[in-house]
């Protein structure tokens, strides 16, 4: 076993914690939600990184990593830090650099029966009308003012253009538009890295998928059936982000505050990448303005991309999208900073909470919650390796007590990209996949090597840490059938 | 290969050592270590459009940072991807500026062999030194 066992103290099966005085300068403790398993796979640098986010000013209660962490930059990937409104710093790289990439699962009326002979035609024609990849242009053509309107109005540009649906927005976090987004706060670069990307899925772990639902894996049929959710059912699942656009908002801001951090704020800190601002500095408002831009601009994103679906589902089956009952369940973002409102010390407390690498999980009765599902709970939408499968759970009320409200995303990779690479060949991995059901179109083998399943954790381990830490509850598990891969 | 990829440094992301015998070598290897990132088949990308900029930076390792900076936004910008590099860096008054000349093309799906897209360069561990004559870049790429 690693050294990690070594440090951590264990409070319970999957909470561990490392005590403030661990490295000096550390503001509060640690706490790391995982199996002792999945401890094990953790490596050293997800310890060093989230001791090194316990530093930073104003921050709340513990630095949180969830069970699918693994190292980053700055902040780990799994990363959550809750920040006092007042005394507490914002930082670019608790956020991550694609701001909002997060997950969209949206439902058919077709069963596996169904989609079975037109798989291969589903799967090729999404792969040709949402471009994945290097350098991927999307479909909507757009000037720089419409590409500033998009960054203010996210999601309800979309309907009004006719890119989705009036309830797309409910079934979306924060009803698809950040309102405090302001264009002017974000830079001409970044609207130039952005401007084409409108409709894409990117690479790396950005993905397409067509999913079943087998019987076997409704683990709470009640509430499987309010979300809309029945045996043998076909699904698509998603994953992106704000693309270059968000990547060039993080950038600029990290500049920006690394050149005011310790000048003009006294701040000092243990890594260049966690550079921060205060909240309430006018930088720190500032670069809050331009990543809400960034949110909605990747709500955009998902949301065209949506569009596209109802497109090719609608094509491929000769049937208007509403009769093929194409509607979302939920849209989930990972990398955020947003303000709420937790209990901490048995008083309401409003917070500036980074999650990086980490979704919302709101549990039952929250008002942010859409209507039909407030009595139980906000959907979380995990997406595992493109092997293996996904999940669909609930947040939970425990959820805020322990990690304000949040818990895992993903995975998580346990292998590096090159050393993935080294392993797998693309092509053996292509045809594996054939074999077990799974057809998979992608931009190249290299890419898809350094996707395969063994590359990450095992989703099921994941998911069981989140569920046994009572952070979230299992719905559905998701089985692959078709993946577009950038 | 004057770059190496590390398995140990980084795990969802491009970690990349690169290695030269002069300033101007270590900017023109990082600048190919970013596109071999992108790219598997480096000597696939073509010479067939040239793009020059300027950066400037108080310190050297920024100065890095901004010039692969201008690569990642090239391609995402004008889908250009390069692979030679003419580099000039001179010191004024306290700061480093960097005349670059960018050789490339347009990513072709079909004749590069496209791997992940590099998102952004980040400052995680990124360092820019000189030890004994010899210069060493750590960078990490996020993908």
């Amino acid at each position: 076993m690693n050294d990690i066992i070594n440090i951590v103290k264990k409070k319970s099966d999957t909470i561990w914690e490392i005590p403030v005085d661990y490295k000096q300068g550390m503001n509060v403790p640690v706490r790391i939600y995982a199996t002792k398993q999945l401890l094990k796979l953790m490596d050293y640098q997800v310890i060093d990184q989230i001791t090194n986010v316990a530093t930073l000013p104003g921050i709340i209660n513990y630095a949180y990593t969830m069970p699918d962490a693994h190292s980053g930059y700055g902040f780990p990937i799994g990363g959550v830090a809750a920040m006092d409104l007042k005394e507490g710093v914002i930082s670019p790289g608790g956020i991550g650099f694609d701001i909002n990439c997060g997950m969209r699962l949206v439902l058919t009326n077709l069963t596996h029966n169904d989609v079975k002979p037109k798989l291969r035609e589903l799967v090729d024609q999404l792969y040709n009308k949402v471009p994945a990849g290097v350098g991927g242009a999307g479909f909507v053509k757009i000037n720089k003012s419409e590409f500033r309107d998009i960054t203010e109005m996210g999601s309800t540009w979309c309907v009004e253009n006719g890119y989705g649906w009036e309830e797309d927005l409910e079934n979306t976090e924060e009803s698809g538009i950040m309102k405090g987004a302001s264009a002017e706060k974000v830079s001409d670069v970044a609207i130039k890295r952005g401007l084409k990307q409108i409709g894409t899925l990117g690479s790396g772990n950005h993905y397409l998928e067509i999913q079943v639902v087998k019987p076997e894996y409704i683990f709470d049929e009640k509430v499987a059936k309010t979300v809309g959710i029945f045996p043998n059912q076909v699904v698509i699942m998603f994953h992106c982000g704000s693309r270059g656009f968000g990547h060039q908002v993080a950038t600029d801001y990290l500049k920006k505050f690394l050149g005011v951090m310790e000048s003009k704020y006294n701040i000092k800190i243990l890594d260049r990448e966690l550079a921060c601002a205060p909240f309430q500095s006018q930088e720190g408002q500032d670069y809050f303005s331009a990543m809400q831009c960034a949110i909605n601009m990747s709500f955009v994103n998902r949301q065209t991309i949506l569009h596209r679906i109802r497109e090719v589902f609608s094509t491929v089956f000769k049937t208007e999208p509403e009769k093929l009952g194409l509607s979302m369940v939920y849209d989930v973002a990972h990398n955020t900073a947003k303000v709420e409102e937790h209990e901490v010390d048995g008083k309401n407390r409003k917070m500036i909470i980074h999650r990086k690498g980490a979704t919302r999980a709101f549990g039952p009765g929250r008002s942010e919650i859409p209507l039909k599902y407030r009595n139980i709970g906000q959907p979380v939408i995990i997406g595992g390796s493109m092997e293996t499968g996904s999940y669909l759970l609930m947040g939970t009320k425990e959820a805020h007590k322990e990690t304000f409200a949040s818990t895992a995303h993903g995975s998580g990779r346990i292998m590096s990209r090159t050393k993935a690479r080294r392993m797998f060949r693309g092509e053996t991995l292509y045809k594996n996949m054939l074999k077990k059901g799974i057809y998979v179109k992608s931009v190249s083998y290299t890419g898809l090597a350094e996707e395969a399943g063994d590359a990450y954790k095992n989703i099921d381990d994941v998911v069981d840490a989140t569920v046994n830490a009572k952070i979230s509850k299992r719905v559905v598990r998701f089985i692959p059938i078709g993946n577009v891969k950038g | 290969m004057p770059y190496i990829y590390k398995d140990d440094i980084s795990i969802a992301d491009a970690a990349i050592e690169v290695y030269s015998d002069s300033l101007e070598g270590i900017f023109i290897d990082s600048g190919k270590a970013l596109t071999n990132t992108m790219v598997d088949n480096l000597e696939s990308v073509d010479i067939k459009k040239e793009v020059e900029f300027k950066v400037e930076s108080k310190e050297i390792d920024m100065l890095l940072f901004e010039f692969l900076e201008q690569l990642v936004i090239e391609k995402d910008a004008n889908q250009l991807i390069f692979s030679e590099f003419k580099i000039n860096i001179k010191e004024l008054d306290g700061k480093y500026e960097l005349y670059a000349v960018a050789k490339g093309e347009h990513i072709d799906y079909k004749k590069h062999e496209l791997c992940a897209d590099v998102k952004a360069v980040t400052l995680h561990k990124f360092s820019l030194t000189k030890e004994d004559s010899r210069w060493k870049a750590t960078m990490i790429l996020d993908i």
